[in-house]
């Protein structure tokens, strides 16, 4: 039902054009995301992952318009975020939000806690005079204190820090927050406060995540639905126990077969699926299917014709001709 | 830990913190201010330290040399020397601070507009900064002349555009580097104008380069000033200023030194001030030396 | 029995800062045998790093070695001369980075760079050390080995840099490979070609590898014994399959359970609470006392020593491994 598809994206586009030496001559085109489909329900996690180079973060920054989309649609709760103008945009910012994966440099160095998440409410003109209430009461939500709000971003942990980016992102109650990363950057023992912390306010709060990570054992763990990304395009998607349980595209074998197993016991570096060669440059993507030039068990047919998504199983679509 | 242990770290303790070269750093920086601090104190309070009117003239004690009654001797229309440059101090103080300000603002608005946007106008923004900086400013400084005429007010315009461009590379680059942090990009994401993210997030972080300039930039829009005002182009007679000072103490260098040597030497020291202050400063907020390593 | 090719006792590293002393590596004693991956595993600022360049000397000022051995191959490293460590460094022992790209000159070729690695050591011509060059970028698996010699860092992708990195850290067969944090910025498939290589290479050249990681799963695919760091000091040590299925100290048995398994989904992961003390404000007695469920009195008082639970099993706890252990049988 369409109804509960929160946001959907449909062949979302970008590129970005590469100068010449002579200034304003374009050599080239990057393309970055290179038509990508996928939808968010209501209540649900859904990730991208994939490799550097894959586009996954730019899908992000696209989808929320923090950079300007190429080509494409992109549907929250059925209207076209793409072609609202400036002022409409900004007053739709309250229902997407991002988390970014950098907790140093999400914070801006000279504002306290205080004004960092009291910004949003300042901007949006909400709450107005009781602004310190709601500060404290988002506050509390991520695990962090009163005593917190007087202190400035160096003063903070890691894991601290991160939490104060998602109050940030909490505090004008949006209905999506895009998670880019979110943590990569801080030690394990944090990740785990991180994911769990996500984990109860996607419960009490309602909120829909689209989860950008490149680590498959994060994903397994937090998220309903997965998509794999590689080269600007999705190869393939399913319900994440589905992907895991039956990965039908090369790649997405490939992948997981290279995540390191913590088991001593079950080590598997040997019996890891060797995918041959480097990423393709995504000015000049393989014809035919973008995997081709890696992929062990490409065909003649792989090299010309690029596959279109199919759905082999119950809403699990691959993009291969030969799904495994 | 054992007392031996103890001792030998507090040993080694001491042996690293001075090779830190802190201290020396503080010293230059804590040496221009207190030299700026005077130069400060003497020019707010010219009236009450002054000895006598810097303006009468008494053309029988021309060109005397420091006794008693004039301390630093009298000038050739016979006025005190030591009155003259300290209100001198009030006049360079005042233009180093104007000329600074105009720059500054100037500057900041064109390198904001141009690093936050970027395109063709930052293109040709930095292309007319770069032909500012290339105009030798005595060139600039007789088209501004030319054009409004030689008076304080000026002077302070003519050295203040030169010192435009300086400012402008500076924000600009801040902005550029700036833009790329993910609070930048949350801040956006948010819905704040640009306005907001110039104002309340790029530039409060780009202070520290912006302070160092401001403080160089003073000394050496003194230095520009007391230039301009030597060849004619700058500060009229009968305002004291130093520049202006050692103009008309040239003709008598041999004969009554003491007219050129006080002017010269306030002009050496106040600049020396903002330059020791500067390179302190830009020490100091240096964030790459800020931390435990 | 392994002969030792690394033996170290007590090692203490310190920075003096201006804001006070950071006791970056508070007495770390372990031992490396011939042929053995040993893994240093630890969180953000546990002193993993320090331990690292401690050995190579190589720690930038303000820090200082100030006590401890260091024993490599019957010699004390601490104490001999500094041209004797400079002959040592990239011939006996030798260190590959997290990041490539700044290990790597960006101003000279691959070729250039590896041949002057092994020119710096052995005295051949240009051409045989551009022969053996060539050699070891084949063994490393960079394919097309003529053509990545003519190529800059920037030309590379991070993983073809890695492989250069380790080219020339293994061009004269060391005895010790320290890997710190090798595979960390690079994607996972990278990784486990990366893995594969430096595991390659120790069957081949029978190289000591210590391998440093925050990484439980990369530390668990290659060592075959791991010492866990917090605070600046080691506090447990066993073969992988110990630390792994019995934890003993209540940091390693929080951090295996925060690790995320692939093969299990845990509703709510279990967290250690607390986060780790600033490195110049330590509390007293025992580091990890103030997130320790078990901490008893003494802890806040006195620092504990290694002690040998069960043999080849060290843990520095007052509680000594009897703290409830998880023991895990299999996933």
């Amino acid at each position: 039902m369409q109804k509960d598809k929160l946001l959907i994206c449909e062949n979302v586009k970008k590129h970005y054009p590469v100068r010449g030496s002579f200034f304003f001559r374009s050599v080239g085109v990057v393309r970055a995301v290179d038509g990508v489909d996928f939808y968010v329900k209501r209540g649900e996690t859904f990730s991208l992952i994939g490799e550097s180079g894959c586009g996954k973060t730019t899908i992000g920054l696209t989808i929320l318009r923090l950079i300007e989309p190429t080509a494409g649609k992109v549907y929250f709760q059925g209207e076209n975020i793409f072609e609202l103008g400036k002022r409409e945009m900004i007053r739709f910012r309250r229902n997407m939000q991002i988390v970014f994966q950098d907790p140093q440099s999400s914070l801006n160095p000279r504002m306290t806690v205080k004004s960092i998440i009291s910004e949003p409410l300042v901007i949006h003109n909400v709450h107005k005079g009781n602004e310190v209430e709601r500060v404290l009461e988002i506050l509390e939500s991520v695990g962090l204190r009163a005593e917190h709000m007087e202190k400035y971003p160096h003063e903070l942990s890691g894991g601290q820090k991160q939490r104060v980016g998602l109050a940030r992102a909490l505090t004008l109650e949006p209905k999506l927050i895009v998670l880019d990363e979110p943590t990569s950057s801080v030690d394990v023992s944090v990740q785990a406060k991180i994911l769990n912390l996500l984990k109860k306010l996607r419960e009490n709060m309602g909120l829909s995540y689209l989860f950008i990570t490149h680590d498959l054992s994060v994903i397994k763990h937090v998220s309903n639905r997965t998509a794999v990304m590689y080269l600007g395009k999705i190869v393939e998607s399913a319900t994440t126990e589905e992907l895991f349980r039956t990965p039908q595209h090369p790649y997405t074998q490939a992948l997981l077969s290279a995540i390191p197993n913590p088991n001593p016991r079950t080590r598997h570096l040997d019996k890891v699926i060797v995918i041959k060669g480097e990423v393709p440059s995504p000015m000049n993507p393989p014809l035919g299917c973008r995997f081709h030039t890696r992929c062990p068990f490409v065909k003649p047919k792989c090299k010309n014709v690029e596959p279109e998504p199919i759905e082999t199983r119950v809403e699990h679509y691959v993009s291969c001709h030969y799904p495994l | 830990m054992e007392g031996g242990m103890r001792e030998k770290i507090r040993k080694i303790a001491e042996t690293h913190r001075d090779e830190l070269g802190d201290f020396k750093r503080d010293r230059t920086a804590m040496l221009g201010l207190i030299i700026l601090v005077a130069f400060v104190f003497v020019g707010v309070l010219a009236p009450f330290l002054a000895p006598y009117d810097p303006l009468t003239q008494r053309l029988p004690a021309a060109r005397m040399t420091p006794n008693s009654e004039f301390l630093l001797g009298t000038d050739e229309l016979g006025r005190d020397m030591l009155s003259r440059t300290i209100y001198g101090t009030r006049t360079s103080l005042q233009i180093g601070v104007m000329a600074t300000a105009i720059a500054m603002i100037f500057g900041v608005l064109i390198g904001s507009i141009s690093g936050y946007y970027g395109g063709l106008l930052d293109f040709i923004a930095m292309r007319v900064i770069d032909l500012l900086l290339s105009v030798p400013s005595l060139l600039l400084a007789i088209l501004v002349v030319s054009i409004l005429g030689a008076s304080t007010h000026n002077v302070v315009i003519a050295v203040g555009i030169r010192g435009i461009g300086p400012f402008a590379r500076v924000v600009r680059g801040s902005m550029l580097s700036i833009k790329k942090e993910y609070y930048i990009k949350s801040a956006r994401a948010l819905g704040a104008s640009d306005l907001r993210i110039i104002f309340r997030h790029i530039l409060p972080n780009s202070l520290s380069p912006i302070i160092t300039l401001a403080t160089l930039s003073m000394g050496s829009a003194i230095l520009s000033a007391a230039g301009l005002s030597f060849v004619g182009l700058g500060v009229q007679p009968p305002t004291p200023e130093w520049g202006l000072m050692l103009s008309s103490g040239r003709e008598f260098l041999l004969a009554a030194p003491h007219m050129v040597i006080f002017p010269g030497l306030a002009i050496i020291l106040s600049v020396l001030g903002f330059n020791l202050l500067g390179d302190g400063l830009r020490d100091a907020l240096d964030p790459r030396l800020k931390g435990i390593i | 029995m392994n002969e030792k090719v690394l033996d170290i006792h007590n090692l203490k590293t310190y920075f003096f800062t201006r804001r006070g002393n950071v006791k970056a590596v508070d007495g770390v004693s372990f031992e490396v045998s011939k042929g053995d991956i040993v893994g240093i595993m630890g969180e953000t600022g546990c002193g993993k790093s320090v331990t690292a360049l401690s050995i190579l000397r190589l720690i930038p000022h303000p820090g200082k070695i100030i006590g401890g051995e260091v024993i490599f191959n019957g010699k004390n490293l601490i104490e001999i001369s500094d041209e004797e460590m400079r002959q040592l460094r990239g011939k006996e022992i030798s260190m590959i980075f997290q990041d490539p790209m700044t290990s790597l000159n960006p101003v000279y070729t691959i070729g250039d760079q590896v041949s002057e690695a092994i020119r710096s050591h052995q005295d051949i011509s240009r051409t045989q050390a551009m022969r053996e060059t060539l050699e070891m970028l084949e063994k490393v698996s960079l394919p097309d080995s003529l053509e990545v010699v003519k190529k800059y860092p920037h030309e590379l992708s991070g993983g073809m840099r890695q492989r250069a990195m380790i080219a020339m850290a293994i061009v004269c067969t060391p005895l010790l490979l320290i890997a710190d944090e090798p595979t960390t910025s690079l994607d996972v498939t990278i990784q486990a070609q990366i893995l594969k290589l430096i595991k390659k290479l120790r069957n081949t050249f029978d190289t000591s590898v210590l391998l440093i990681s925050h990484d439980f799963g990369v530390i668990s695919e290659m060592c075959d014994k791991v010492m866990v760091m917090y605070a600046g000091v080691i506090v447990e040590s066993a073969d992988v399959y110990t630390i792994y299925e019995k934890p003993a100290h209540p940091y390693t048995r929080g951090l295996i359970k925060s690790v995320l398994k692939i093969d299990m989904v845990d509703d709510v992961l279990e967290t250690i609470s607390g986060i780790v003390p600033n490195p110049l404000d330590l509390p007293p007695g025992c580091p990890f006392n103030p997130r320790c469920r078990f901490a008893k009195e003494i802890c806040c008082r006195e620092i504990p020593t290694m002690t040998e639970i069960e043999p080849g099993h060290f843990v520095r706890c007052f509680n000594g491994g009897k703290s409830d252990r998880c023991k895990r049988t299999n996933y």
